[in-house]
This record gives C-alpha cells, sequence and structure tokens, in this order.
C-alpha cells in the first residue's frame, strides 16, 4: 500500500510537509486540510510528481518518484485547469490510456467505458476547450480510471460539479474503494466528504493532525466537551434531572424548550439518557448532537 | 416586493436555446439560483446583467428593462463572476479603484470607496500587494469587492465559495449574509453547494435544461413530512428495526446507522425509539423530526 | 458625501460595515477616459515594461537631439552661416531635420507602441479582464476607445516631445536666420506628422493586440509584419537609386507601415528630393494615395480589434 515514513518536502525556504509518517489503507481516505496545509504536496509526492526531501515514501513497495512502472496502477485528477483544450475528450482519455500501458485493442473499449461511467458519452467527441467546468472535472476523473488503478488519487474533485454529479461521482469512488482499492480525496466541501467516508487524515500547516475514524478522532478531542441538544415541552424539568448526573458538566436551557447539555463520557451519557426518559415520562421532541458533525471537528481540530 | 420580473423569456445562442419561456419573480433579499450545470443560470445572470439580448419574452430588472436599459442597469448592478478575473499588473487598490472608475467614481472617491469596501471584505495589509500573488481566498474577496464598489442595489454572485477552505467559506457566508440583511443590497447566489445557499439565502429558484422547475421561500419549501423520523444510532442494527416495527414504525429508508421511520401520528417518538433501543441493545445517538434539506427539494426538482 | 445620522452625537460609536455609494458620478461620455487612465498609470510604475518604456522613450529623442548637434556644429563651424549646412529649396530648411530625424526615430517609435499598446487587449483576455469590464456600465466602444487613446497619447508624446524640444532650440537660437519666417506652420505640420503616426500604430497595435492571446504574440506579430512591410518595400526598389526614382517607384518604395507615415511625413513637411547627410531623399510619394492607406489601416485596426471583443464566452452543455 502507500506509506510514508518521516517524508519532509520544502521548496526553497518554503515548507510543504514536516516529517509525516502515515499509511494508507484500502478504503476511501479524505485528505482534508485548510489550504497550505501541504495536501497538494502530499497527493504530488505519492503520484511520484515529487520527491520527497528527506523521508522515505513507498507505494506497493516502491518509490513512485519517475516509477512508469508504478504509473499504471495510479490514476490521479489534479485539481489545475489545464487539460489539452484542442483535444476532444475522446481522444483525451484514448491518449492518456495508452500512456499508462492499456494494450491496443483494450483501449477503445475501455476508454467508452470510462466515459460511460462519469457520463459523458453525449458530450465526448467535442473539443474540451468548449466544456463547462463540470465537464472537465469529469473527463479528468475518466482519464483517472480509465485503467483501472488500484490506486485513485483525485484533488479537489467535486469542485465546479452540480449536486447530481456529485453524487454520482461520490457513488462512483465509493464503489471503488469498496472494491478494495485505496481511494484519496482531497476536498473542502466536508459535508460531502462526510457522507462518503468517516476515515480521514488531517494535515495543518505542514503536519499531520490527525488520522483515523472521525468518531474516534471526536471522542478524544478532550478540550472540547460534547455537546448534545434536547428539544422537550419539559425542558426546565429535563435539565434539573440531568444536573444530578455526575458525568453531566454543564446543563443550559438555550431557548425556552431546549436543553444543551455538555459532557466528556459520551456514551455514559448515551446509556443513562434513555432510562432518565422512561422513568421521568419526559416527551422529547428531537435530540442531537450538533457538534458530532466534520466540520467541527475539522474546527476543533485547526483551531486548538 | 420582487426586484425582477421574467415574463416568457426566451435565451439562444444561435441555434441553441439556453433559456426558454421563462416567467418569474426575483423576490428581495438574498435569492438562491440553483441548477445543473447547462441549465442556463450563467447565461440568465448575463442577461439580467443586459448584455446579452433575449431572443423574445421580457425581462424588468429593478424597473428597467434589459434590452434597452442594459448600461444604465449596470450602473446598479454588481457581478462577481464565477471565474478568476484581474486586471494584469494591479494591486488590490487600484483593482478595486479601477473598478469603481469604470462605473463613473472620481478618481478620489473610488481610491476611499475601494479601501472601504476591501476592509469590509476583509483585505487587510494585503491590499497593497499584487493581485497575480494572491491565494483563493484573497481573490473570492477582491471579486467581491469590485463588484460592491459602485454601491449596488443588486448583486449576482456566481459560485461565491468556490476552491475555499471550510474557515474562508465560513468568513464569504457571512459577508453575504450580513450584505444581503440589512444593508440594502439584493443577493442572487448561484451556486451548486446547497449547504451555502441554505445558511445565506431565503428563497431558491431552481433551473432545470433552460426552464423553471420549482422555486419559493425555503422554509416553505422545506417543510417535512411530519411524519417520519430519521435516527442515528451507535451502530446499525437490525433488532432495533424489529422492536421499532413491534411498536408500529416502519422503515423508510437507511444509510449506514442511519434511518428515516414512519410513525403513527400522535405516538411520543422519545419513548418509542428508547423503548425499542433498550429491548434490542442499541444505543440511540439523537433523532429528529424529518427534515427536508435544500438538497431533497433540488433532486425531487431534477426527477 | 453626506454623514448619516450614525455619526451624529445620539449614536457616539459610528457603524463601520458597509454603506451604500451616494457620491457624486462622472458623465457617461467621459467613461473611455477611465480606461485610458487606467493604462497611462501603468507605465508610471517601478517595473519590467515601464522600465523599458522610458528607455525607449530617450533613445526616442535621440535622432533629435544628434540633428540638433549637428545644426549647432555647422552653424558654429561655417561661421554662423548654417545655410552651407543645408542648402535647399527655401522653406524646407528646417523642416528637413524633422523629416530626417523622424526618418531615424521610427525604429524606436515602433518599439514604444509594442511597449504600449501589445498587451492592452491581450493580457486583458489571458487574466479574463473582459468580464469584469462588460459587468460595468461601459460600452465595448468605451473600452475600445480607451484602449486606443492609450495607445496614442503615449506614441504621440514619444514623438512630439523630442520634436518639440529640437523646435524649441531653433526657436530660441536659430530665429534670426529665419527660422519662423522660413515657414511659420512648422509646429502644426510637426503635431500632424506625430499624430499621423501615433493613429496607425495605435489602430495596428490594437488591432493585433485583440487577435493574439498573449502579448508576446502580438508583438511578435506586429514586428513581422511592420519589417516585413518594410523589408519588401525596400527589396522592391533597391536597385533604384533614390533620387532618380519616379513617384510610382517612391509609392512602392512606401508601401509599408512606417512608409506610409513617412511617405506623408514627407510630403506635409514639403521636402524636395536632394541629399542630406550622406542619406538621399525620393520623390515624394503621391499623399492622396498614402492617405487612403492611412486611413484603412486606422480604421480596420480598429474594426478588428472591434470584432474581437466578445461578450460572452460559450460554454455548450
Amino acid at each position: 500500500m502507500i506509506s510514508l515514513s518521516h517524508v519532509s518536502r520544502w521548496y526553497g525556504q518554503v515548507i510543504g510537509l514536516n516529517d509525516v509518517t502515515c499509511a494508507f489503507q484500502p478504503g476511501l481516505t479524505a485528505l482534508l486540510g485548510p489550504n497550505g496545509a501541504g495536501k497538494s504536496t502530499m497527493l504530488k509526492l505519492i503520484t511520484g510528481q515529487l520527491r520527497p526531501t528527506t523521508g522515505s515514501l513507498s507505494v506497493y513497495g516502491e518509490r513512485p518518484f519517475a516509477n512508469p512502472r508504478l504509473f499504471s496502477r495510479l490514476g490521479y485528477v489534479p485539481d489545475t485547469e489545464g487539460v489539452y483544450t484542442e483535444l476532444t475528450g475522446r481522444e483525451f482519455v484514448t491518449m492518456l490510456a495508452a500512456m499508462a500501458g492499456l494494450a491496443g485493442s483494450d483501449i477503445d473499449s475501455r476508454t467508452a467505458e470510462a466515459i460511460e461511467t462519469v457520463g459523458m458519452t453525449r458530450n465526448a467527441d467535442r473539443k474540451i476547450g468548449g466544456y463547462s467546468k463540470g465537464m472537465r472535472q469529469r473527463i479528468k476523473v475518466a482519464q483517472a480510471i480509465v485503467h483501472d488503478p488500484d490506486i485513485l488519487v483525485l484533488d479537489e474533485p467535486l469542485n465546479g460539479l452540480d449536486p447530481v454529479a456529485r453524487r454520482e461521482l461520490a457513488a462512483l469512488l465509493q464503489c471503488q474503494a469498496d472494491e478494495g482499492k485505496t481511494v484519496i480525496v482531497s476536498s473542502h466541501i466536508l459535508y460531502e466528504v462526510e457522507q462518503m467516508t468517516s476515515q480521514i487524515m488531517l494535515l495543518h500547516r505542514s503536519r499531520l493532525l490527525a488520522l483515523g475514524d472521525i468518531h474516534e478522532i471526536r471522542a478524544l478531542i478532550d478540550r472540547h466537551p460534547h455537546r448534545i441538544a434536547i428539544a422537550s415541552p419539559q425542558a426546565r424539568e429535563l435539565a434539573k434531572r440531568l444536573l444530578d448526573l455526575p458525568f453531566v458538566l454543564s446543563v443550559r436551557l438555550e431557548e425556552a424548550s431546549i436543553v444543551e447539555v455538555e459532557t466528556r463520557t459520551p456514551d455514559a451519557f448515551y446509556a443513562r439518557f434513555p432510562e432518565i426518559v422512561l422513568e421521568g415520562g419526559f416527551k422529547i421532541a428531537a435530540f442531537d448532537s450538533p457538534d458530532n458533525n466534520l466540520e467541527s471537528v475539522f474546527n476543533y481540530l485547526i483551531a486548538g | 416586493m420582487s426586484i425582477a420580473t421574467l415574463t416568457d423569456l426566451t435565451i439562444a445562442y444561435g441555434p441553441k436555446v439556453a433559456v426558454s419561456n421563462l416567467s418569474v419573480e426575483i423576490p428581495e433579499g438574498c435569492v438562491g439560483l440553483l441548477g445543473p450545470n447547462g441549465a442556463g443560470k450563467t447565461t440568465l445572470i448575463k442577461t439580467l446583467m443586459g448584455f446579452l439580448t433575449p431572443a423574445s419574452g421580457s425581462a424588468n430588472v429593478l424597473g428597467m428593462d434589459v434590452r434597452r436599459e442594459g448600461l444604465r442597469l449596470r450602473q446598479r448592478i454588481g457581478l462577481m463572476p464565477e471565474q478568476d478575473c484581474h486586471i494584469p499588473g494591479m494591486n488590490a487598490v487600484s483593482f478595486v479603484a479601477y473598478a469603481g472608475e469604470l462605473s463613473g467614481m472620481p478618481r478620489s472617491q473610488a481610491m476611499r470607496r475601494a479601501h472601504e469596501v476591501l476592509e469590509y471584505c476583509g483585505l487587510g495589509e494585503a491590499r497593497y500587494r499584487n493581485v497575480e500573488t494572491y491565494s483563493t481566498g484573497m481573490k473570492q474577496r477582491i471579486k467581491l469587492a469590485q463588484a460592491l464598489v459602485h454601491g449596488p442595489k443588486l448583486m449576482f454572485l456566481d459560485e461565491p465559495t468556490n476552491g475555499l477552505d471550510p474557515a474562508g467559506r465560513e468568513d464569504m457566508l457571512t459577508l453575504v449574509r450580513d450584505i444581503s440583511h440589512g444593508k440594502g443590497v439584493n443577493v442572487v447566489v448561484s451556486s451548486h453547494l446547497l449547504p451555502d445557499v441554505e445558511r445565506t439565502c431565503d428563497n431558491v429558484i431552481v433551473m432545470r435544461e433552460g426552464h423553471l422547475a420549482r422555486e419559493g421561500d425555503i422554509a416553505t419549501l422545506k417543510q417535512g413530512n411530519e411524519a417520519h423520523v430519521d435516527v442515528e444510532l451507535y451502530a446499525a442494527s437490525d433488532a432495533f428495526l424489529e422492536s421499532a416495527a413491534k411498536r408500529g414504525a416502519a422503515l423508510v429508508s437507511r444509510l449506514g446507522s442511519r434511518y428515516t421511520l414512519r410513525i403513527a401520528e400522535g405516538v411520543d417518538c422519545g419513548r418509542l425509539l428508547f423503548e425499542s433501543a433498550g429491548e434490542s441493545g442499541a444505543q440511540v445517538r439523537g433523532f429528529r423530526p424529518s427534515l427536508r434539506t435544500l438538497e431533497d427539494i433540488f433532486m425531487e426538482a431534477m426527477q | 458625501m453626506t454623514e448619516g445620522p450614525r455619526n451624529s452625537v445620539a449614536t457616539p460609536i459610528s457603524d463601520l460595515t458597509y454603506r451604500d455609494y451616494d457620491g457624486p458620478l462622472l458623465s457617461r461620455r467621459l467613461r473611455w477616459w477611465s480606461v485610458t487612465a487606467g493604462g497611462l498609470r501603468t507605465l508610471w510604475r517601478l517595473d519590467l515594461r515601464a522600465i523599458a518604456f522610458w528607455i525607449c522613450a530617450v533613445l526616442c529623442t535621440g535622432p533629435y537631439l544628434i540633428l540638433g548637434f549637428f545644426l549647432w556644429i555647422t552653424s558654429t563651424v561655417a561661421g554662423g552661416n548654417s545655410r552651407a549646412f543645408m542648402g535647399s529649396a527655401p522653406g524646407v530648411r528646417f523642416a528637413m531635420l524633422f523629416y530626417f530625424a523622424l526618418r531615424l526615430q521610427h525604429l524606436f517609435l515602433f518599439v514604444v507602441a509594442l511597449i504600449a499598446g501589445a498587451g492592452s487587449v491581450s493580457a486583458d483576455n489571458k487574466a479574463n479582464a473582459l468580464i469584469v469590464y462588460l459587468a460595468k456600465p461601459i460600452t465595448k466602444m468605451d473600452y475600445l476607445l480607451g484602449k486606443w487613446a492609450n495607445i496614442f497619447i503615449v506614441v504621440f508624446g514619444a514623438a512630439l516631445v523630442p520634436a518639440l524640444m529640437l523646435y524649441l532650440y531653433c526657436l530660441a537660437g536659430y530665429t534670426s536666420e529665419g527660422f519662423l519666417r522660413d515657414d511659420p506652420w512648422l509646429i502644426l505640420r510637426i503635431v500632424a506628422v506625430s499624430a499621423i503616426a501615433a493613429s496607425v500604430h495605435a489602430s495596428l497595435v490594437l488591432g493585433f493586440s485583440a487577435w493574439c492571446r498573449t502579448p508576446r504574440t502580438a508583438s511578435a506579430v506586429y514586428s513581422a509584419v511592420y519589417w516585413g512591410a518594410w523589408s519588401i518595400a525596400f527589396a522592391l526598389t533597391l536597385r533604384t537609386p533614390d533620387e532618380d526614382m519616379t513617384a510610382a517607384q517612391s509609392l512602392v518604395a512606401h508601401l509599408s507601415i512606417s512608409g506610409v507615415f513617412i511617405g506623408l511625413a514627407q510630403n506635409i513637411y514639403r521636402v524636395t528630393p536632394s541629399r542630406f547627410l550622406n542619406a538621399d531623399f525620393p520623390t515624394p510619394p503621391p499623399w492622396h494615395v498614402l492617405s487612403v492607406v492611412a486611413v484603412v489601416l486606422v480604421l480596420g485596426g480598429i474594426a478588428a480589434a472591434r470584432a474581437r471583443i466578445r461578450a460572452v464566452e460559450v460554454i455548450r452543455g
């Protein structure tokens, strides 16, 4: 698979990645981080466009830099707009399929398949120069999957796609991940990423800040106790009752009918809460944890 | 009160019809313009700004006819384009001041106003650097500033959060919300990121293949089916579903450990869910009445 | 600007967030000047392009300085009698200097035009600036006129200022020798010649800039056309010595971009065939033909540029 060991990369004085050690497992991993955190650097290192300044990086046991043998197992969707505007979509994918080492006889059928998968069959024979942003994005994905690579690396693939196309692409990526491929998606659109996967890697200021499952990470962020908001017509009584629990840090009445509870041990809370409700006969209209999503986790980790 | 009225508007590029027979009223405040790629949103915006002539029909924006009063119209409208754009070789201040001058402001006023608007958009010291060295977030802010400099009454924002990281997105959405509520500026946001639209806009217009697919105010459109409940468990559990079914809850859909159940009216959801959970050993982590998101509304409009 | 009630004593804390603009607005007819001024300002900076421009502008003064120097030398050396230096038809003695200077100067003038104008539309296209322009209350013609005026003013200045310097020098030192008496309209001729050269350059550079995608390509193409035409015209009339040319041959020799305004200059300055400082002044080519060519070039350049300013990029699908 992909593993990095104390990898650093800098450009002159500007640091791209600083001493990163990690490994990517098969499945869908989301690569997150603010702009300038080093995500593009990481992706370029993995796809063999850059060499690490120090440390070592191996993909399937080999170094990816300038390693054509490995490229046939890699598919890369860059975030740049630069595509050949004079070629048609089909020609573009065909050219890249050939470069990836597909046998001549296979190329046409595989190209057609890839184009079909991304939904560009209708427009495949028009020049890329006339494509909209979303269409260019899709044709880039087509060239990345045409040779059925084991590793798919996508840099901001959802950018510019309308909601329908985004769902389709997300489904495609999940499908690939389910087949055992290693899919790495770098994206800023957190609510989309959240629906695709729970494995995240968070980079911040060139360093690896977090790696793992979202929920596990959330559980470990001690500094920010879990918040749970409960809507109930008997808010005040419920609040009083909850305050008796030893693991409840604070109870706040948000509005007339919403209680907000803070706790460091959400498991204990979720285990005890149903009993309290059933015993006390409280009517609960709704309850959820507003900061149990990726965006909150991201903010907590970045802002410290 | 509406800021624009479109009647039977048809816009074509030669043989291709981008928008056909569109009749809609764009209300005041913040409006989201949604639609898949190719639905005609950008074409519509350019027509409403007066630099594309419609093939037939009429459009009246801010009381002016787009066919005849294009120039006057653009005096009161600002556009934040989707693509990267800048005037070569200028820094933020000169660029925004220049944009002001192009709108007819005298140089001294344009300079003063440029600083004011750049301050509002959150560009501090960076405004003295060349625009070509800017990050995506800064470029987006400049595009917003150049659209605001001449004090427009209506702004078109085309993908304002494109390429921004979560922090930048937060800032931009706050700006958009601030500008469109209480400052007397009407805003039309065209975006693919539906949660962003949900956050900033009060109304939506959904387009599809050049036609109007849906329109209305978001709060009304979002009212979902009151009998549905979204439940999130710690881990997916079929035993839970069985227990719930015994108590009269039917499964509508599921995604991982999230279920949508239909519960009969008058039944206490909390009680039902906690009892089912207790019986089956599952742990309920949250539940709430099903709210349709803008995404659901959009997907339905695409059917 | 009226201060709103927010700053009155009743509310001591000012609201510094966004506010509307309700200040003065300039007339729409002057909108093109904003484009011109914006372009002119780019030459008042400390970057490579501006520095290159100022160097070339200084080089443009070179020919006039050299001729002024020779004028001074011969009048001092020849004992104050500058007639020996020029020896030509009356009324043209001093005009000849300006004509010759233009012939020497046109290379640098060309470079000035390139620097001022090669990027005028092409750089805008590259940076996608047109969408900013077109979203403002400004018409295509305002934009074009503004860009044209930008190049015109720069080239006009580069041609006129050195000529004025020489004119003032002559006025100061040679009035006693009949400088003003010989040709009282000389100053107007100088202005006219500079304006014609500037117009031709402005239109052509604008046209090429609009049709090419980058400033570099525009420069390359215009250079090729300008010098290519000059070379062809030169080669065609190589075998005939200048002073023996007929009017028709002279016309062919002047059928290049530089030839057009140099030929018109010769007509305006009324310079006759003669020899001057080892250079031969040919028969002046017919001015009516050259005028038509000049007008065609000027209008053609503008029309070509206009055709390429597209309001909308068409994205299908």
